[in-house]
């Protein structure tokens, strides 16, 4: 097992790799940029770096300060977490390189399957439904001809992008220019590439993936997730397992999933991703890391991913017998936000950080923290677990209502709202209810 | 600038990010150095020192890595702007670390080839016509 691993991040997810690290028995460095001295995750860590200034850029994305930062602490191995460079191949190579375990999947699977591009071929050879799009667009006249073959409305993607970063919606010939250099702009500067390529839109569809732990000898399925409820495609509320799909439908799922990855000899954590249209998936992306959501998985499991991933790149192999999953488990992420109808980024102090305690919250932050302007908008993942999806509905509405935070803006009613409605409570919804729920509720109050 | 506006400025700073700032308005110069309410807490949970010496200016590296000094360095010696004091070694590459002020080497706060973070200090400067 490694004596000391360096957390490549910040925030809630830096404090979870720290708990998991400390449970086996793993000291931690802690590496932060200057507008996270006094985080939380910085303080927990055995020990801590500063490896630059607040701009992410020059910090959270600097791999030789990270690299450096493990070199002088002594550190056996690398935990990327999500975001930043979890899925950026030349550093996993240059933590190998420098002596330090890459924890997650060697580069070459990275390039494969984390690159949307490369990973949207591999599923097509391998015989995997794809959703109808182009190749890399590299000039303009052939942005327009791609998108009229594919017919509109299609989506604008960059290849490196995630998080609902770098993608836009265009309905027309029109919109197409001006958002083709937006995506470009903001590819380029918030993940180190600026390829983009086009994809069909889908009216209705859910999202819906899976959560897979490759070993040595075999691929465990650690059951599916709906992630469906999104906010300009950032994922705002997900659940443990999938409650729409049939027996046979899951069975269809996860062979898909050995399909796309048997043959590649997949050693750690990922998360494949599908839209499901009118009964049938389509393969959307692969993530070759740990994923914001991924605990809800632990509670419908009973698996400690966070453990089981640092477990397999240590080449041990993980207690993971049968999996029986039991019960339903949900997630709120509660966000910065000053206006749900304006969706603006809100910065302040908190003043009041009030969360429910009996039951599973996971953040990195603590009452009198500043939330800054530098990174994501996440402030707590508000996790219930019950028998049934009514039970843990249920026990969503009760915990947010407990949620009291001040000093900023916070998607909290819009949380309440959509946990409140009908259409959850039935299980019928899709990727663009968030929107319509919220579109329907502002005319309400012009009512 | 009357007492008001200082007292705007003030609060205004309180909120930034920053530990130390000289500002100058209108001839008015002030020199702010914020109180970091807790001494900061080292690897093993143990305050780190915290060094205050006699110094003008303060020249911090500009990278993690491990630092170098310049041989010749010592207390006492004279720096001209745009001398190079130090070189940080990262991913096996030398970066000059220069001085920005002139003055006189009053301590050096990292010894050669002891592991730097960003930002940390390394040697301090007095004016010249100082004593050290």
């Amino acid at each position: 097992m490694f004596r000391k691993v360096l957390i490549a991040n910040r925030g809630e997810i830096a404090v979870r790799i720290i708990s998991a690290c400390q449970k086996l028995g793993i000291a931690t460095v802690a590496v932060y940029s200057e507008a996270d001295r006094e985080a939380l995750f910085v303080k927990q860590a055995d020990e801590s770096v500063c490896i630059g200034p607040a701009a992410a850029v020059n910090s959270y994305l600097n791999r030789e300060a990270i690299l450096m930062a493990g070199i002088n602490t002594n550190a056996d191995a690398v935990h990327p977490g999500y975001g930043f460079l979890s899925e950026d191949a030349l550093f996993a190579q240059m933590c190998e390189e420098c002596g330090m375990t890459w924890i997650g999947p060697q580069a070459s699977l990275i390039h494969d399957f984390s690159d949307k591009t490369n990973s949207r071929a591999l599923a097509q050879k391998r015989g995997l439904p794809i959703i109808p799009g182009s190749g890399m667009i590299t000039s303009e006249p052939q942005l327009y001809a791609k998108a009229n073959a594919i017919g509109y409305p299609v989506l604008l993607k960059a290849s490196h992008g995630g998080g609902g970063k770098g993608i836009r919606l265009v309905h027309s010939a029109k919109e197409l220019f001006e958002k083709y250099q937006l995506v470009k702009e903001e590819a380029g500067s918030s993940f180190l590439d600026g390829t983009i390529y086009l994809e069909r839109a889908f009216e209705k569809a859910r999202h819906i993936e899976v959560q897979v732990l490759g070993m040595p000898d075999q691929l465990l399925i650690l059951g599916d997730r709906d992630c469906s409820l999104q906010k300009n495609r950032q994922k705002i509320i997900e659940e443990s397992n999938a409650a729409i799909l049939t027996k046979k439908e899951r069975t269809t799922l996860y062979k898909l999933v050995h399909q796309l990855l048997d043959r590649s000899n997949y050693q750690s954590l990922g998360t494949v991703e599908f839209l499901f249209v009118h009964h049938h998936f389509y393969f959307l992306e692969m993530n070759t890391r740990l994923q914001v959501e991924h605990g809800v998985t632990e509670e419908t499991s009973g698996i400690d991913i966070v453990q089981a991933q640092i477990r397999v790149a240590a080449n041990e192999k993980p207690v993971v017998h049968q999996i029986e999953f039991t019960g339903h488990a949900i997630e709120c992420r509660l966000n910065a936000e000053t206006n749900v109808a304006k969706q603006q980024f809100e910065t302040g102090r908190l003043t009041q950080f009030d969360l429910p305690t009996d039951v599973r919250v996971d953040t990195g932050l603590q009452n009198g923290d500043e939330i800054t302007p530098f990174y994501d908008r996440l402030l707590a993942k508000i996790i219930v677990y019950a028998k049934t999806r009514e039970a843990a509905i249920k026990k969503m509405q009760i915990v947010l209502s407990d949620v009291k935070v001040t000093g900023i803006g916070t998607n909290l009613s819009q949380l309440k709202q959509l946990i409140n409605s009908t259409q959850f409570a039935e299980n019928h919804y899709n990727i663009h209810s968030v929107g319509k729920l919220m579109e329907a509720g502002s005319h309400e109050s012009y009512a | 600038m009357n007492l008001e506006d200082i007292n705007k400025l003030l609060d205004k700073l309180d909120q930034m990010n920053f530990s130390e700032v000289e500002i100058e308005i209108d001839k008015t110069k002030i020199h702010v150095k914020k109180a970091t309410g807790e001494a900061p807490v080292g690897p093993t949970g143990k305050p780190v020192k915290q060094e205050q010496p006699f110094s003008d200016s303060v020249i911090s590296s500009p990278m993690v890595g491990v630092v170098h000094l310049e041989k010749q360095l010592k207390v006492g010696q004279k720096v001209a702007v745009g001398d190079v004091v130090a070189q940080i070694e990262s991913m096996k590459l030398f970066n000059d670390v220069t001085s920005s002020q002139a003055g006189v080497v009053s301590q050096l706060y990292v010894k050669d080839g002891d592991p730097v973070e960003f930002h940390q200090s390394l040697i301090a400067l007095t004016k010249d016509n100082k004593h050290v």
